[in-house]
């Protein structure tokens, strides 16, 4: 490794994991990049400052007003009265609070596993050679580039009373068996996890394509002739390859998934009532229609916090794996 | 084709017609091929000459668009390679990385549905005669590519194939150690008596490890012999050509034939070949013939007797030289031994003797005699 040195020039050559000066000009500072360890913290600094002015300022802010009690209407939010943990203490008791995190983690499971499911399907499918594939995948990638808010609106028409959904089901079925989609929570929910596997779908195709794309044929090939069917060359050469990468786009996307606001936002606005609110709406209902940022911010670090945890559950296997 | 190891020996694979091609290209054309139980053979050619792809057939990871394919009798041309029982050592070996070297070993016969007993007894039984034993509880990613080659060779032995089909194991392995490997891969063939496919363009390793070689060039079979027939007995300009190093020369000659006496004639030198006047006949040869001498064979002669040549290059190779000479406009490549200590620039004597030269035909290019007078 060779360095050059400040605008003296002097060339520093890294033998042995010590630097030795090569022509020496400036001595003390030369010295102290001597100690690898200077060295090293010194690459790194720059960075580090840049990534700590972007994130502290924030979180500070969220910290404090989850620790005072301060609504817009109240005045300067340098003035807000402490109040502790009281925010907390009411976040546990609400049990909107609650039922919007479960619907969400239930959300994400279903909207995830499907996505995993399909895009894992598509992507064996389009693992080989064939006339007019290219065109396919752009196809298939074209749900991921839309706006949330188009595919809200999409699927928001789609599901409409008197939509093209209702349409199909009562020429199918009799118009006796047409569903009222957005007037229960349930079948809203439907409609909002149909929209989130239909736009997604195509993210875990992407991922699990490119993935089986770097597994070399050999390694099926061999699987083959060893006496492996199509299923055991699946489940015990392909997709412990791919593993790594399939495990980070699961976690990326549920990640995103729990977030999940615009599609609701704009399919049921959480309703009918609450009953569909995910937990970005609940704090955007909390922190903006209600006015009470102090218990939205609260809100938020609780969440922030326990999405943390489970990442860092679903990030330990990966990291097993590798080291 | 003659059954050079016996008549003893049962037909363990045949070939009839196989041919494949790919978008039109033709990749193997119209291939006979049979296979003896036991033996060891290499398919040898430059690449691209089909010999992988006709392997692949034989493994069932590619299927002919015609001819048939049988083993042991049976026929075998669309089976699926799961059913086959064939063992396939890739080039870059085909580990399943995410797995321990055991766990590779392993993979073949949990899908036979071993008992784990069973299957860990094999294990151990073949590790240790692979070398492996230190080695089981490694993940796969982690090995030297010696070990890497050997788990690879182990896993497809441990599933007792028919046959072994082995494409270019040794291409990765530095010189030395390759050397090593090979007679290692002999000395076990010979041991565990099991039937091998080899593929190679290195016509050194096919010289040393196959009982017989098949020589292969754009799809087709040029000829299959065992190494020293190969090497004496080109049947074709092709095979002569590959086969040798350095090189065998060869050099465009003019045949005559004057008072009953048949000569080949090049620059003013005139060589009689009445021996094989019969055969050259026969071939009719209307543009000519084509005479074929290994460097090895060229020797050097007192001064005044023979063909005089300018020595443009020496090569020391130690033991021998490699000269490359130069009579008139043709270049000629000699080996002599290191003693004869020739100087570059220098005026020396050679001397082809016919009894180890060849004749092919310049119109067909097929082999016309070999060993003349």
């Amino acid at each position: 490794m060779v360095c050059f040195h400040g605008d003296e020039g002097a060339l520093m050559i890294k033998e042995k994991g010590k630097f030795k000066r090569a022509t020496s000009s400036i001595g003390s500072i030369a010295n102290l990049l001597n100690r690898e360890s200077v060295f090293k913290i010194m690459l790194v600094t720059p960075m580090q400052l840049l990534l700590s002015f972007l994130l502290v300022p924030p979180f500070a802010i969220v910290i404090y007003l989850a620790l005072v009690n301060w609504q817009p209407i109240f005045g300067s939010w340098t003035e807000a009265p402490f109040v502790g943990v009281s925010n907390f203490v009411r976040l546990f008791s609400d049990r909107q609070f609650f039922w919007a995190l479960a619907r969400t983690v239930v959300i994400v499971a279903i909207s995830v596993s499907f996505q995993f499911i399909l895009g894992m399907a598509l992507a064996l499918l389009f693992n080989r050679e064939f006339h007019g594939k290219k065109v396919c995948v752009s196809v298939i990638l074209y749900p991921m580039m839309l706006p949330w808010v188009v595919v809200g609106f999409i699927f928001y028409l789609l599901f409409l009373d008197h939509g093209p959904v209702n349409y199909v089901i009562s020429s199918v079925f009799g118009p006796g068996a047409t569903v009222s989609w957005f007037s229960s929570s349930v079948t809203a929910l439907v409609a909002i996890i149909l929209a989130d596997i239909w736009q997604w779908t195509p993210f875990m195709f992407l991922m699990s394509y490119s993935a089986l794309g770097a597994v070399p044929k050999e390694l099926r090939e061999a699987a083959m002739t060893l006496g492996a069917n199509l299923w055991q060359i699946f489940r015990y050469v392909t997709f412990p390859t791919i593993k790594p990468v399939v495990l980070i786009a699961l976690i990326i996307r549920a990640l995103e998934c729990f977030k999940i606001f615009d599609l609701i936002f704009i399919m049921t606005r959480g309703g009918p009532g609450v009953s569909t609110e995910s937990m970005s709406l609940y704090i955007y209902r909390m922190g903006f229609r209600y006015g009470q940022l102090s218990f939205a911010a609260a809100v938020a670090i609780v969440v922030l916090v326990a999405i943390s945890l489970v990442a860092r559950i679903g990030v330990r296997p990966l990291l097993k794996e590798e080291l | 084709m003659e059954n050079k190891l016996g008549p003893e020996r049962n037909v363990l694979l045949s070939l009839k017609g196989v041919h494949k091609e790919f978008n039109g290209f033709v990749a193997v054309n119209r291939i006979d091929l049979d296979v003896y139980e036991g033996e060891f053979l290499c398919f040898l050619g430059p690449s691209g000459c089909g010999k992988t792809t006709t392997l692949r057939m034989i493994a069932g990871l590619e299927t002919p668009t015609d001819g048939e394919i049988y083993l042991k009798g049976q026929r075998i041309t669309h089976m699926p390679p799961q059913q086959r029982n064939i063992g396939f050592v890739f080039q870059n070996y085909a580990l399943f990385w995410h797995m321990t070297v055991y766990d590779n070993l392993a993979f073949g016969l949990r899908i036979r549905r071993l008992s784990p007993k069973e299957i860990d007894r094999r294990i151990r039984e073949v590790a240790e005669r692979f070398e492996l034993t230190d080695v089981l509880r490694k993940k796969a990613t982690y090995l030297d590519l010696s070990s890497m080659q050997r788990v690879a060779l182990a896993r497809a032995i441990l599933i007792e194939p028919y046959l072994l089909l082995l494409d270019e194991p040794l291409n990765n392995i530095r010189p030395g150690l390759r050397e090593l490997m090979r007679a290692d891969l002999k000395r076990m063939q010979r041991d565990l008596g099991c039937t091998m496919i080899y593929v190679t363009h290195d016509q050194e390793e096919a010289m040393t490890l196959g009982d017989r070689i098949l020589v292969m060039n754009e799809g087709r079979v040029e000829q299959i012999g065992s190494p020293l027939e190969i090497y004496q007995q080109p049947v074709n300009l092709f095979v002569a050509g590959f086969i040798g190093r350095p090189p065998m020369n060869l050099i465009p000659v003019q045949y005559e034939v004057t008072a009953e006496q048949a000569w080949v004639v090049w620059k003013g030198y005139r060589w009689s070949v009445n021996s094989v006047k019969e055969q050259v006949e026969k071939s009719k040869p209307e543009r000519g013939l084509v005479l074929g001498i290994r460097p090895e064979h060229v020797r050097l002669s007192p001064e005044g007797l023979g063909i005089p040549a300018l020595v443009e290059v020496v090569q020391p190779l130690g033991r021998k030289d490699i000269l490359v000479l130069k009579i008139e406009d043709t270049l000629l490549q000699a080996v002599v031994y290191g003693g004869a200590k020739v100087r570059e620039g220098a005026i020396i004597w050679v001397e082809v003797p016919l009894r180890d030269a060849h004749l092919f035909s310049a119109d067909t290019g097929r082999a016309v005699a070999h060993g003349i007078g």
